[in-house]
């Protein structure tokens, strides 16, 4: 079974609209899929700025983890197989498989122990491929996954080289190199390196494990008394939890300088980096939010730029990739 | 001691986290609570060295804050908090689904409700904690602990006279109307009370028997079929549609402040059932305690009542067994339900319906309902008497509006008169509750007697009865009345201004109108009760437990209102005849503004 996270840098970013895509072509390969979201997805409008949001359609086979609320308002017809022990705002979760094709609404487990959970289930019914939804910019729980897509975009900030520069930070987060042998590094106290914590000592040379949050500022402060060592964190996606790619940037360039070696215990693919020109622009006179958008091809050619690495795509423009190709499913 | 991490990640806001620590002080907890402006990483910081169970965020939801929100959240899920300890949200703008978006664990809309904080933070399920809050709601008993002993035993002396009279003279009359209500009582006891029961022998016979004491109209909707003006079928679509209320609602939130004790009705009748069923969900929402079922004013003036689901294009939702079922079906189950039948010809077979479809409480007034447009005094003595022996019979009590003031009777003749109506009740084993109209009635304008201030008058018509006997006091109906405006805001603001009046006198309910109930043109509309419900909630935590004591004015009005009503019952006791004292005018009269009801006149019959 493939898992695929589809992460956002800001809430309607596009996470949803790549997944769509990718739920169809998967669905025109004929492959055995599973639904879940980290958030809440499916909605008919944005729970903050009230604006239309796609929506998830599933096809008879396809299996859908969301809380108990959700099926109830779902329009395809689903026979619920497992209630599973994973508790949400929305009531437990429930695995279903869908009987009758129609719009679904995904609110599934938000934490990664029961995102775990739910994979191995999902796994043991045959899944072919398990597509979890993101919600806003939250990326920590996409642990779980084996492939991200990256969604990012006009939402995330309305100036397309400030989008571009992020996206390449961003970017370069995933391209640590993966190191599975601790042996040798001294443990961070409390596993996260955050301002006010004990402190590990410093010295040159030394070999730091980090696995869990760090916070890249700090950070930077500390690197210049273990010049010459290593650094060991856990996963690229704590680390954009844990600060801003542009801080992390300089984090990696000044650990170059002092010849700093940088790892991490999981790395994680991204398949995928989506753009999406549109923005929420709120209205001060009416209080209401209004669609708005950067200029498409603009967007486009500057991220392709900033990320050469990756396949950069616009969902909505031509021509479309074939996505089940680029996240390696076919 | 459990710790518990409170942060408002906001720049400038912390009032809630300095309340919500307050009230987790008292409940045991240790609540660690953390500046305004303090940062998600901060925060995890905090969180990471204090190990707290779990960890309360209070912020308003906007764009962009979404994301901070975020933030803390994947920072937390990083930092490996996650498994052991839960994240908690609150704040303005939040909903459930925004709340599950962000990935907290669990997400506190509107106003705090500690047993829900409580419930998170203990490791149960929140949802069963706020349904618990509201499955715990019992329904409250309007006449309990009241002893109905008299005060006043001139005025008691006076009652027993006047009330003899009038039970000997009913003892042996019935009308039509009674001798419906029973046939009703017997189709309902034989399963064959409606319009889709089986049409079996039992029921063509009660059937036939019924519509033989119609008149013309009726019998012509029972034989062809013909529906009144403005009446058609609910169509079997709109019943089936109906949305699932099968859940208490989640966010019950009481009108009432602190110790208050006042309960709070309004009335409903849009004339569609599925309309007032949708006014009733949103005034039980809003925390009303109980409502009132009114029904088309036509249907006070015809011998008979029709059956079936049906709607009414016109105010008023017509009273049938299928209609008040259906409505009270999807009552919360702490809320109170009264069926007025204190007027017109079909007052003891609303009685019947009521207690069958379940209604709480009745409505039975003879001297109101006899005058005015009303029914002929003859007929609503001996229909009201049989209608407050079904009230004792059935265990329900009855209140007794005394909207009769609106015609400009002084408050002191429509005390008198709900005072018969109270020992007519008390001796025949009903549980009567006055109720004093709390208004800038035609009287008072006239009189001048508010013209400085509509407090001291009011207050003394709330307070006499106290006076008098121990008694629940329900002013009426609504308050307020007549000094609404076509402008909601104020009208809103005149009823919260009574409705605060009565709960700080103390009484035992009261009932309030929408802010357009006056000026609405037509069906009462949804936000127009929100608009008073919140005004009254508001000023009801305004007041809080400030109680207000009669002053020399006020208790000069009530010794006033209290002779005045001695001289009424004076005067109906050497009368020696109840009904002729209503025709007379001894509870009001011509001058006052009062005439004897006329509808139903000479069709009381004397039993053999």
């Amino acid at each position: 079974m493939n898992t695929i996270g589809f992460a956002g840098t800001a809430k309607n970013t596009g996470k949803t609209t790549t997944a769509r895509f990718v739920l169809a072509a998967a669905h025109r390969a004929g492959l055995r899929l599973a639904l879940t979201s980290i958030g809440y997805d499916g909605e008919n409008r944005d729970t903050i700025t009230g604006l239309p949001k796609p929506r998830f359609e599933l096809q008879p086979g396809d299996w859908l983890a969301t809380a108990e609320k959700c099926l109830k308002t779902s329009t395809a017809v689903c026979r619920v197989e497992a209630v599973l022990p994973i508790q949400t705002i929305l009531g437990r979760v429930v695995l279903a498989q869908v009987e009758q094709a129609g719009e679904v609404l995904a609110a599934g487990p938000n934490r990664a122990a029961d995102i775990r959970l739910l994979l191995e289930r999902l796994e043991a019914l045959g899944v072919d491929l398990a597509m979890l939804d993101g919600a806003l910019n939250r990326v920590a729980p996409m642990n779980a996954a084996d492939g991200l897509v990256l969604a990012t975009g006009a939402a995330y900030d309305e100036r397309i080289p400030a989008i571009a520069a992020h996206a390449a930070a961003l970017a370069g987060l995933f391209q640590l190199p993966q190191v599975e042998q601790t042996a040798g590094f001294t443990p961070c106290p409390g596993g996260s390196l955050l301002r006010g914590m004990a402190l590990p000592a410093l010295s040159r040379g030394l070999r730091l494990a980090i696995p869990g949050a760090c916070d890249p500022a700090l950070l930077l402060e500390l690197l210049p008394q273990m010049a010459g060592g290593q650094l060991h964190f856990g996963s690229p996606l704590n680390l954009a939890a844990s600060g801003s790619p542009l801080d992390w940037k300089a984090v990696m360039h000044a650990a170059g300088e002092l010849q700093i070696g940088l790892s991490v215990a999981r790395s994680l693919p991204v398949r995928l980096m989506t753009v999406n020109p549109f923005f929420p622009h709120y209205q001060p006179q009416t209080g209401a939010y209004v669609p708005d958008f950067v200029p498409a091809a603009d967007l486009l050619q500057a991220v392709r730029q900033a990320a050469p690495q990756l396949p950069v795509y616009d969902m909505l423009q031509e021509p479309h990739p074939d996505v089940l190709s680029l996240l390696q499913l076919t | 001691m459990k710790k518990v991490l409170l942060a408002p990640l906001d720049p400038v806001h912390d009032n809630a986290v300095k309340l919500l620590k307050r009230r987790l002080s008292e409940a045991g907890y240790d609540a660690v609570a953390m500046p305004p402006g303090t940062t998600a990483e901060e925060v995890i910081e905090k969180a990471l060295q204090e190990k707290p169970v779990a960890i309360l965020i209070s912020r308003t939801l906007g764009y962009k804050v979404g994301e901070i929100l975020g933030h803390l959240v994947d920072l937390a899920e990083a930092a490996g908090l996650r498994e052991t300890t839960r994240l908690g949200v609150g704040g303005m703008a939040l909903t459930q689904e925004a709340g599950a978006e962000l990935g907290f664990d669990a997400c506190f809309v509107g106003e705090l409700k500690m047993p829900e904080i409580l419930a998170f933070l203990e490791g149960k399920p929140v949802e069963a904690a706020r349904l618990e809050v509201t499955a715990a709601r019992a329904k409250p008993q309007v006449t309990e602990g009241f002893t109905y002993r008299f005060n006043d035993s001139k005025i008691e002396a006076l009652l027993d006279t006047i009330t003899a009279q009038a039970l000997h003279w009913a003892a042996d009359k019935t009308s039509a109307g009674i001798e419906r209500a029973k046939v009703r009582a017997e189709m309902i006891a034989e399963g064959v009370g409606r319009r889709d029961s089986e049409p079996t022998p039992t029921r063509q016979a009660l059937l036939e028997r019924y519509i033989s004491l119609c008149d013309s109209e009726i019998q012509a909707f029972y034989r062809e079929g013909r529906l009144p003006s403005g009446v058609r079928w609910l169509e079997k679509s709109e019943i089936e549609n109906m949305p699932d209320f099968s859940r208490p609602h989640p966010d019950f939130g009481s009108l009432r402040h602190g110790d208050q004790k006042t309960l709070f009705f309004s009335q409903y009748g849009t004339g569609c059932p599925v309309m007032d069923v949708m006014h009733i969900k949103t005034m039980e929402a809003w925390g009303i305690d109980g409502v009132l079922h009114f029904d088309p004013s036509w249907g006070a003036q015809r011998e008979g009542l029709i059956e079936g689901y049906l709607t009414h294009e016109h105010d008023g939702t017509i009273l049938t067994l299928e209609n008040l079922s259906f409505i009270h079906q999807y009552f919360e189950p702490a809320t109170l339900w009264n069926v007025r039948g204190h007027r017109g010809l079909n007052t003891p077979e609303t009685q019947v319906l009521g207690r069958a479809a379940g209604a709480d409480l009745f409505k039975i007034n003879i001297p109101y309902g006899a005058t005015g447009g009303g029914t002929d005094p003859e007929r609503l003595t001996a229909d009201g008497i049989y209608s407050v022996m079904l009230a004792s019979q059935y265990g329900i009590p009855f209140d007794i509006p005394g909207n009769d003031e609106l015609s400009g009777v002084p408050p002191h003749k429509t005390f008198a008169g709900i005072l018969v109506m109270m020992m007519l009740g008390l001796k025949l084993g009903a549980r009567p509750i006055p109720k004093p109209l709390l208004c800038y009635s035609p009287y008072m304008t006239i009189s001048g007697q508010m013209d400085d201030n509509m407090v001291d008058m009011n207050v003394a018509k709330l307070l006499v009865w106290k006076q008098i006997l121990d008694t629940p006091v329900w002013p009426g109906e609504p308050v307020g009345f007549m000094t609404h405006s076509s402008d909601r805001v104020q009208s809103a603001m005149a009823t919260a201004s009574h409705a605060a009046l009565a709960s700080a006198v103390g009484v035992t309910a009261a009932t309030i109108a929408s802010s357009d109930e006056a000026y609405s043109k037509g069906p009462i509309s949804v936000p127009a009760r929100v608009d008073t419900l919140r005004a009254v909630k508001d000023r009801l935590r305004f007041d809080g437990s400030l109680k207000l004591t009669p002053s020399a004015r006020q208790q000069d009005l009530m010794a006033q209102i209290q002779a005045g009503i001695t001289e009424v019952l004076e005067q109906a006791a050497v009368r020696g005849d109840f009904v002729a004292s209503i025709y007379e005018g001894v509870f009001g009269s011509q001058d006052d503004g009062l005439y004897p009801g006329r509808t139903g006149r000479g069709t009381v019959i004397r039993r053999a």
